[in-house]
C-alpha cells in the first residue's frame, strides 16, 4: 500500500518533468518515513521500486509513455513528501491528495495560449524587432499555442509534433509577413520558435549528470539535442519550400 | 542607455514570465521567475556593446540565473528547476541557431559552420554555468548535512552513555 503510493508519487514526478535523482530521493523518503526499507531505480522512461517487508520483497515496475512539463505538480508532490516525512498522515489521505494533484489544472487554456503569444512577442522584440514584428509574432505564437493544445490531447509521436510545430511556425510567419507591412520574417520566426526550446530537458539533464546519474542525464541531453535537430529540420524544410515557391 | 536597459529589462522579464506560464509554475512564483530571467539577461548586457550576448556574457548570465534560482529555491521551498528553466530562456542563442539553419538552406556551408559553432558554444556556456553553480551549492549542502548527521550521532551516543 505504501509502495503503491510511493510509486504513484514518483510517477507524477517523472511524468511532469523532475530530475530522476530527486524522484528516487522522494520515493525513498516516503517509504522510510513509514518505516520500510526500499530501493528505487528511476530513468526518464521507467521506474522500478522494491520494498523489503516482513513477508518478503515486493517490486513494482512502471513504464512511462508520455512526458509533459508541469512544474507546479512537481512542486506540490515535493511539498507533500516533506509533509509526509514530518507528520506521517494516513495513507488514504495521501492518496486523495495525490489524486488532487494529478487532476489539478492551474492555468486555463486561454492563459496558456496567451503565454505562447507573449513569449513570441517578448523574444521578437528582444532579438531586435520592431512593434509590427512583435504584434504579428504574438498572433503567430497564439495560433501555435492552440495547435500545441490540440496536439497534447492525443498521444502522438513527439518528434512529428515538434516537426509540425516548427514547420507551421515558419509558414505562419511568412504568411503574416505578407499580410502585415513593415515586418521582418526571420525575427518573427526566431521569436515564435523560442517557445519550443527544450529548457527542462537541458537543465534536468545537466543536473542529473552532475549527480552521477549518467544514464538519465545523457538521455535527457540526447532528448534536448533531438528536439533541436527536429526543430531545425522543420524550419529548414519549410524555408526551402517557401523559397522554392518563389514567395520570399 | 537607461531607457534601452529598461526596455531590455521589461522584455527579458516577459521572456521568462511567459515560459513559466506555459510550464504551469505556481502563480505566487511567476513574478520571481520573471525577475530571475531579467537579472540574468541585463547584468551581462551592461558589460557588452550589443543586444545579442557573446559566449562569455551568456556564461555569466547562466551563473547569475543559477545563483538566483538556488537562493530562491531555498527561500520559497520549491525545486530550483522552477526558477532556472524559465530563467535561461532569454539567454538562448536563437538568432545564431536560426542563421545556421538558414545558411544550410541557402547552401552556404562555411557560414553554417560559423553560426553552428557559435550556437553550440553558447548552449554549452548555459549548461556549464548552471552545472557549476548547482554543484557548488550541492557540495556546501552535503557538507552541512554530513555535519548535522555527525552532531546527531554524537548526541545519541551521549544520551546512551547517560
Amino acid at each position: 500500500m505504501v509502495l503503491e503510493m510511493a510509486v504513484r508519487a514518483g510517477l507524477i514526478l517523472l511524468r511532469f518533468g523532475d530530475e530522476t535523482y530527486r524522484v528516487e530521493e522522494t520515493i525513498n523518503r516516503i517509504c522510510s518515513s513509514y518505516g520500510l526499507k526500499c530501493e528505487s531505480f528511476a530513468i526518464p522512461t521507467g521506474l522500478i521500486v522494491s520494498v523489503y517487508g516482513e513477508k518478503g520483497i515486493t517490486t513494482i515496475c512502471k513504464r512511462i509513455q508520455t512526458r509533459t512539463v508541469d512544474l507546479q505538480k512537481v512542486a506540490r508532490v515535493n511539498a507533500l513528501s516533506r509533509q509526509i516525512e514530518k507528520t506521517k498522515p494516513d495513507i488514504k489521505e495521501v492518496i486523495t491528495e495525490l489524486d488532487n494533484i494529478e487532476k489539478s489544472r492551474p492555468y486555463s487554456q486561454v492563459s496558456t495560449v496567451l503565454g505562447y503569444g507573449l513569449l513570441s512577442f517578448a523574444f521578437s522584440m528582444l532579438f531586435g524587432g520592431n512593434g509590427h514584428d512583435a504584434v504579428s509574432a504574438f498572433l503567430a505564437g497564439a495560433v501555435l499555442g492552440v495547435l500545441q493544445l490540440s496536439f497534447s490531447k492525443d498521444n502522438s509521436f513527439p518528434f512529428i509534433e515538434y516537426f509540425i510545430h516548427s514547420f507551421s511556425a515558419v509558414i505562419l510567419c511568412s504568411v503574416f509577413s505578407l499580410i502585415f507591412r513593415n515586418t521582418n520574417v526571420y525575427i518573427m520566426i526566431i521569436g515564435v520558435l523560442a517557445n519550443f526550446v527544450p529548457g527542462v530537458a537541458l537543465i534536468n539533464g545537466v543536473r542529473d549528470l552532475l549527480n552521477g546519474d549518467y544514464v538519465s542525464g545523457l538521455t535527457k541531453l540526447g532528448e534536448a539535442l533531438m528536439v533541436l535537430t527536429v526543430l531545425s529540420a522543420g524550419t529548414g524544410i519549410a524555408l526551402s519550400l517557401w523559397r522554392f515557391g518563389g514567395l520570399s | 542607455m537607461i531607457p534601452l536597459l529598461l526596455k531590455y529589462f521589461i522584455l527579458s522579464f516577459l521572456g521568462s514570465f511567459a515560459p513559466s506560464m506555459i510550464m504551469n509554475i505556481e502563480k505566487r512564483l511567476l513574478l520571481w521567475t520573471g525577475l530571475g530571467g531579467a537579472l540574468g539577461y541585463c547584468i551581462p548586457y551592461l558589460f557588452g556593446t550589443s543586444a545579442s550576448l557573446s559566449a562569455s556574457q551568456t556564461f555569466a548570465g547562466a551563473l547569475i540565473v543559477g545563483i538566483y534560482s538556488e537562493l530562491m529555491a531555498k527561500y520559497h521551498e520549491t525545486p530550483a528547476t522552477a526558477f532556472s528553466v524559465p530563467g535561461i530562456f532569454p539567454l538562448v542563442p536563437g538568432i545564431a541557431a536560426y542563421q545556421t539553419v538558414q545558411s544550410i538552406v541557402e547552401n552556404r556551408i562555411q557560414d553554417a559552420v560559423f553560426y553552428g559553432i557559435n550556437t553550440v558554444v553558447k548552449a554549452f556556456a548555459i549548461a556549464f554555468g548552471i552545472m557549476l553553480v548547482s554543484s557548488i551549492f550541492r557540495t556546501v549542502r552535503n557538507k552541512k548535512n554530513a555535519r548535522n548527521f555527525r552532531l546527531k550521532e554524537r548526541t545519541i551516543n551521549e544520551d546512551n552513555r547517560n
